[in-house]
């Protein structure tokens, strides 16, 4: 006579499928992190941000203290030192928001020494208004016309006003 | 009358006089603080108010141990566990207040989510039908799931931002990484008072649905804060989004894939398998969790309300709802499983001479519609007393049934006295005489 099936048998191999299409999307997650986060790229070239300040949109120049923070109606833009990157070095810096779901503006991706002539990057929606929340400013090192690593970040918070 | 050589010093006035002193800096210590909490809002006031309170616990909890360890060695083990349950409290407080300084003292926040949790925790402990977990097991789970996982995933979750995610790339790879962030640090956590539970509490931890139920309550506590937290900063939609539409397409479905595991670890035979199971359950509620933080980058919510209403239920339909009908289908195999296994140990119990489940029983045992019109049954006959009486041993005769299922799995740490000591609660109860303990 043949034992009878153990009851715990269907939960138990529903809980193994169930873990093996959790290994699944996992692993495909973790393909897309490799793919946009390729390895070894890491130089040790830092960029200097000089700072976030107000911009005036009429003479393209910023103006004032660093700041952390601004109001919807107050546009501002980041100032990059682009002469402490060696001259040939691939590079560009870009404004995100929306947990980088959203560009909002950047320059490049070109030579550090072509950006020395745009050490100013303002935000950029296309409105005179920004929505509230919070902004990162980052320059990357591009390699193949895609970014490859980041050489400096700043964040700034945006206040509904 | 003799005088003692050496009598006892007595308490001078001026001691009292600073007894008072002291007490009266404690009352207004509170007093100020409660009044600046309620009336000012004050984040510092939260401090002072929880300080307090954790100070007082505490030293209550080390006046415990001083009994059990020098006043009364002999009540030891009573008084440890008051003493373990005083610092528990001392430190869910201090927690509680850390959480809820986080979200910036959102005490409407507080109020009104207690109840649709309340609710949810309510309806999970009701459809375990055949045997219902503890309240206090139930509320310690949930208890964790707001305070202790919650400040665990906030510690861990910034440690990954400052480290790990500053030096990402802004795009698909920092989404991913984001994603797994919050996957993997409120997920561990969250299962971790479920594998506690598990551990400490193998006598009220039974099978996979037991699982799931402990799994839910933390998945519930935990969005309990997170809506506390989410509210202070997006107001009402909030309340809707996580305590509407996702109180169990979130947080709740995830741990009990946790709970799912931990629960069929329990009856499995073997270690590896105990090992792989428990693993699958983490493993599953991590990749769900992950989805749905996934998702945002492939379909950021629009800024259009109107939008949003539709795009947020598809989120949680489309990425939630598949776990959740695991969940699901987890839970109905489960309670399946059970009232199989149940049916068979009352019909051996009612075939044994003198056991504590009659044949005419059975049927209505294993049935929880005709448990509930026994019930009522009583409560036409003989009032609240016969409803209360009945309801007792049942519950008697089912902790019995679970007992036995469990002797003939060979699941239990406990020696055969376990069973008997059920069965003469049952007697008792029938018998109309206090059970024993």
């Amino acid at each position: 006579m043949r034992p009878a099936p153990d009851e715990t048998r269907p939960v138990f191999r529903l809980m193994v499928a169930l873990g093996l299409a959790g290994l699944v999307i996992l692993g495909v997650g973790l393909a897309q992190f490799v793919t946009f986060e390729p390895l070894g790229q890491h130089t040790g070239v830092s960029a200097r941000i000089v700072g976030i300040f107000d911009y005036d949109r009429v003479s393209h120049t910023v103006h004032g203290g660093n700041r952390d923070h601004f109001r919807t109606n107050e546009a501002f833009a980041a100032e990059v030192d682009w002469s402490t990157l060696p001259p040939d070095l691939e590079v560009g810096a870009a404004w995100f928001s929306g947990g980088f779901a959203i560009d909002a503006g950047g320059v490049g991706p070109a030579t550090a020494k072509d950006l020395l002539a745009r050490p100013v990057v303002p935000v950029n929606f296309g409105a005179r208004r920004f929505p509230s929340g919070r902004y990162e400013f980052v320059v990357e090192r591009f390699s193949g016309g895609r970014p490859v690593e980041v050489l400096a970040r700043k964040t700034v918070v945006v206040l509904g006003s | 009358m003799v005088e003692a050589a050496y009598p006892r010093p007595h308490r001078p006035p001026r001691y009292r006089l600073a007894a008072a002193i002291g007490g009266g800096i404690l009352a207004s210590l509170l007093l100020g603080s409660l009044i600046d909490v309620f009336a000012l809002g004050s984040g510092v006031a939260v401090l002072d108010l929880a300080g307090l309170l954790v100070v007082g616990l505490f030293a209550l909890g080390t006046w415990l141990v001083i009994r059990a360890v020098d006043h009364e060695p002999h009540r030891r083990r009573r008084h440890l566990v008051r003493a373990a349950i005083v610092i528990g409290l001392a430190l869910a407080l201090f927690f509680f207040a850390i959480n809820l300084l986080n979200a910036r003292l959102n005490l409407v926040g507080v109020l009104a989510c207690i109840p649709t949790t309340g609710l949810a925790l309510f309806l999970i402990r009701q459809v375990d039908y055949n045997e219902r977990e503890p309240w206090r097991l139930v509320l310690v789970a949930a208890g964790w799931g707001a305070v202790v996982a919650t400040t665990l995933a906030l510690i861990f979750e910034s440690l990954w931002s400052y480290t790990i995610d500053a030096g990402l790339i802004p795009g698909p790879g920092q989404a991913v990484a984001t994603a797994f962030n919050a996957a993997l640090f409120e997920e561990v956590p969250k299962g971790l008072a479920v594998l506690l539970l598990f551990l400490v509490m193998r006598d009220e931890f039974d099978d996979v649905v037991d699982g799931i139920v402990y799994g839910a309550a933390v998945g519930l506590g935990f969005n309990f804060m997170e809506t506390v937290v989410y509210m202070s900063v997006g107001g009402l939609p909030q309340f809707f989004i996580r305590q509407v539409l996702g109180l169990f397409l979130g947080h709740a479905t995830y741990t009990a894939l946790i709970g799912a595991g931990i629960g069929v670890a329990r009856q499995v035979p073997g270690r590896w398998r105990k090992v792989l199971v428990v693993a699958a359950g983490f493993v599953a509620a991590i990749a769900g969790h992950f989805t749905w933080d996934a998702w945002l980058w492939y379909f950021p919510h629009p800024s259009d309300p109107a939008l949003l209403l539709l795009s947020i239920p598809a989120q949680y339909l489309a990425m939630t709802g598949p776990f959740f009908l695991a969940v699901m289908a987890l839970f109905m195999l489960g309670l399946r499983a059970e009232g199989r296994a149940l049916e068979e140990q009352f019909v051996a119990e009612a075939a044994l001479p003198g056991g504590a489940v009659l044949p005419g029983e059975v049927a209505m045992l294993v049935s929880p519609w005709r448990r509930i019109d026994a019930r009522f049954r009583a409560l036409r006959y003989y009032g609240f007393r016969g409803y209360r009486w009945t309801r007792r041993l049942q519950r008697a005769q089912l902790d019995l049934a679970m007992e036995r299922w469990h002797r003939a799995r060979r699941e239990i740490d406990s020696p055969l006295e376990a069973e008997l000591l059920l069965r003469d609660r049952v007697q008792a109860i029938r018998a109309g005489v206090r059970p024993p303990t």
